[in-house]
C-alpha cells in the first residue's frame, strides 16, 4: 500500500479531509522527532513500541581499505512489533 | 529522557501542535496504527510519506537453545515487522551529531588513545612507581615545612596589614627557596659574626621591603615614613596580650638577628646595598631563607637533588631502568628522557638498553628544568612520548 492509498483510507475511514490527514500525519512526525530526540519512546498498544537507541561513537574498521575509522556517535530510531502484532502476521499466510 | 510516551500522551501532544481536538488526535492515532497494522497483516509493504517505511520480511528457521533447560530447539520460520524511518525523521533525530563524520584513524594510532602516555612509557612495575611518588610527596613536605614557619613570624611580630600580605611573600620565597639555599647559608655563616648593631634600623628596613614588594618601588626613606605611622594605629590591639607580645618580640628580635646579619653581610661584602633596595622581592626572600636556616635547618633532603659538578655516571641493569636512575637523582622518574636525551648517541630504543651500559646523569640545570615545578614535569613526560614515537 502507497501513501496515497493509506492516507485516503484514513481520511474515509475518520471521515475528515484528505489535506487534515496529511497535517496530521505531519504533526505526528515532527512529535516523534521531538520524543526520539530526546531518547523517549513511544509505545502503541496492540502495535508495538518506537524506541530510539543511541550508539556511542566507535571505531571501526573499513572493510575494502581497511583503515580504522572513528564513527560518530548516532541515534538510530527502531521499531519492535508486539507481540499481538507478531501473531497477527504470522496466522495471516 | 529515556520514558516511554503512551498513546493518550502522544494524542494530546499532538493536539496541542496540529490544532485539532484531543478526541480527533486520539481517533487518528487508533486508526492510523490499526490500518498499518491491517496492511501489515495482509503481508503489504506499507510506505507512508515523512514518517517511514513497514515492511514484512521472512526470517528462516535456525536453531537456537532454551534458555532455561539448555535444550536445543528449532525457531520455525517466520515473519518479522521491519521499520525505516524516513530520512527527515532519520536526519532529524541526529541532528545534533550532523556535524560530525567519520574520521580515518592513522595507523600507529592505538585504540586506547583516551589511556594516558604514561602508562605506556613506564616500564616499571607500578609499585616502584609508588615509590618515586611517594619519595616526591616527602620531599615537597620537606620543602613546604620551612615556609610555613617563614609564616609564622612575620604574624607574630607584625601588623594585620603584612599578614594579609604574607602569602604573595611566601609565594615569592617558594620561588626563590630552592635557589638561595646553598648561597645564603654560606653567607650567614660569615655574617653572624657580625651582627647586632643598629638593629632597629635594619629591622624596618626589613619591613618596609616586604610593605613594599608589590608596589616595586626603589625609594626606601619614603617608605620609612609610611611604616612608622602604621604601627601606631594596630597597636591597641596588641598591647592587652603581653606574653604575646612577648613571644612576639623574642621572634622578632631573632629575625632581626638574622635580617641584620644578612644584610650587614651583603652590604660589607657585596656592595649590594644600594642596587638591592630597588628589587624588594629578592632581598625579601634571601632574608627569609636566612631566617629559616637560623631556626630550623633542612639541608639533609636536598644531598640527592643536588646534581654535582663532576659528571655523574650511573649503570643501566636488569632491574634499574632510566626511570630509577631520574628517580635517585632527580627525585622524579618522569625526568629520565633526559638522561636519554645526554646519552642518545649510546643508546637505542628506551625499553631495550643493554644492562651495563653506563650513561651520564646531567645535571637539570642544563636542560632548564626543575623537578618540583609541575610545568617541567608534564614538559618531560612530552619528552618521553617524543622519544617513543622515533621508534615507531
Amino acid at each position: 500500500m502507497d501513501n496515497k492509498k493509506f492516507t485516503e483510507e484514513l481520511s474515509a475511514r475518520l471521515d475528515i479531509s484528505l489535506s487534515s490527514v496529511n497535517v496530521m500525519i505531519e504533526g505526528l512526525c515532527k512529535e516523534m522527532i521531538n520524543k526520539a530526540s530526546n531518547l523517549d519512546g513511544i509505545v502503541v498498544p496492540g502495535f508495538g513500541t518506537f524506541e530510539p537507541r543511541l550508539r556511542e561513537e566507535r571505531i571501526s574498521v573499513h572493510p575494502a581499505s581497511g583503515k580504522r575509522l572513528l564513527v560518530p556517535p548516532r541515534i538510530y530510531l527502531t521499531f519492535k512489533a508486539s507481540p499481538v502484532l507478531k501473531q497477527k502476521i504470522n496466522n495471516g499466510k | 529522557m529515556e520514558n516511554k510516551i503512551a498513546v493518550a500522551s502522544l494524542a494530546s501532544l499532538l493536539a496541542q501542535s496540529t490544532g485539532k481536538s484531543k478526541k480527533l488526535c486520539e481517533d487518528f492515532l487508533r486508526e492510523f496504527f490499526r490500518l498499518t497494522a491491517e496492511t501489515l497483516e495482509n503481508g503489504e509493504t506499507l510506505k507512508i510519506k515523512g514518517f517511514g517505511t513497514f515492511k514484512i520480511a521472512d526470517v528462516e528457521s535456525r536453531s537456537s537453545v532454551n534458555v532455561n533447560t539448555g535444550e536445543p530447539h528449532e525457531i520455525a520460520p517466520h515473519k518479522k515487522v521491519v521499520f525505516t524511518p524516513a530520512k527527515d525523521i532519520a536526519s532529524a533525530i541526529n541532528a545534533p551529531f550532523e556535524e560530525f563524520e567519520s574520521v580515518e584513524m592513522e595507523d600507529d594510532m592505538p585504540d586506547d588513545i583516551l589511556i594516558e602516555p604514561e602508562s605506556q612509557v613506564e616500564k616499571e612495575p607500578e609499585k616502584l612507581v609508588g615509590v618515586a611518588e611517594k619519595f616526591d610527596e616527602t620531599a615537597e613536605k620537606f620543602y613546604q615545612d620551612p615556609t610555613e614557619k617563614i609564616e609564622e613570624t612575620p604574624q607574630l611580630e607584625e601588623n594585620p596589614v603584612m599578614q594579609e600580605e604574607s602569602p604573595v611573600i611566601l609565594g615569592a620565597i617558594d620561588d626563590k627557596i630552592s635557589d638561595e639555599d646553598n648561597v645564603s647559608a654560606d653567607r650567614l655563616e660569615e655574617g653572624s659574626k657580625e651582627e647586632g648593631e643598629d638593629d632597629d634600623i635594619t629591622y624596618e628596613a626589613y619591613r618596609d621591603i616586604e610593605e613594599t614588594h608589590e608596589q616595586k618601588a626603589a625609594m626606601p626613606v619614603a617608605y620609612n615614613l609610611e611604616e612608622t605611622e602604621q604601627p601606631i594605629m594596630h597597636e591597641p590591639p596588641v598591647q592587652p596580650v603581653k606574653s604575646r607580645f612577648g613571644i612576639g618580640f623574642l621572634t622578632g628580635a631573632l629575625t632581626t638577628f638574622a635580617v641584620c646579619a644578612v644584610i650587614f653581610m651583603l652590604g660589607c661584602f657585596f656592595d649590594w646595598w644600594p642596587v638591592n633596595f630597588g628589587n624588594p622581592k629578592d632581598m625579601t626572600a634571601q632574608q627569609n631563607v636566612a631566617v629559616n636556616e637560623v631556626q630550623g635547618p633542612e639541608q639533609s633532603v636536598e644531598a640527592p637533588a643536588t646534581p654535582e659538578k663532576e659528571p655523574v655516571y650511573d649503570t643501566v641493569s636488569t632491574t634499574r631502568y632510566l626511570t630509577t636512575i631520574a628517580r635517585e637523582h632527580y627525585g622524579n622518574y618522569n625526568f629520565w628522557p633526559y638522561i636519554y636525551l645526554e646519552n642518545e648517541s649510546i643508546l637505542g630504543h628506551p625499553d631495550r638498553i643493554t644492562p651495563g651500559t653506563k650513561v651520564v646523569v646531567p645535571e637539570l640545570s642544563k636542560y632548564g628544568v626543575d623537578p618540583k615545578n609541575k610545568d617541567d614535569v608534564a614538559q618531560a613526560k612530552k619528552k618521553a612520548v617524543e622519544i617513543y614515537a622515533r621508534f615507531k
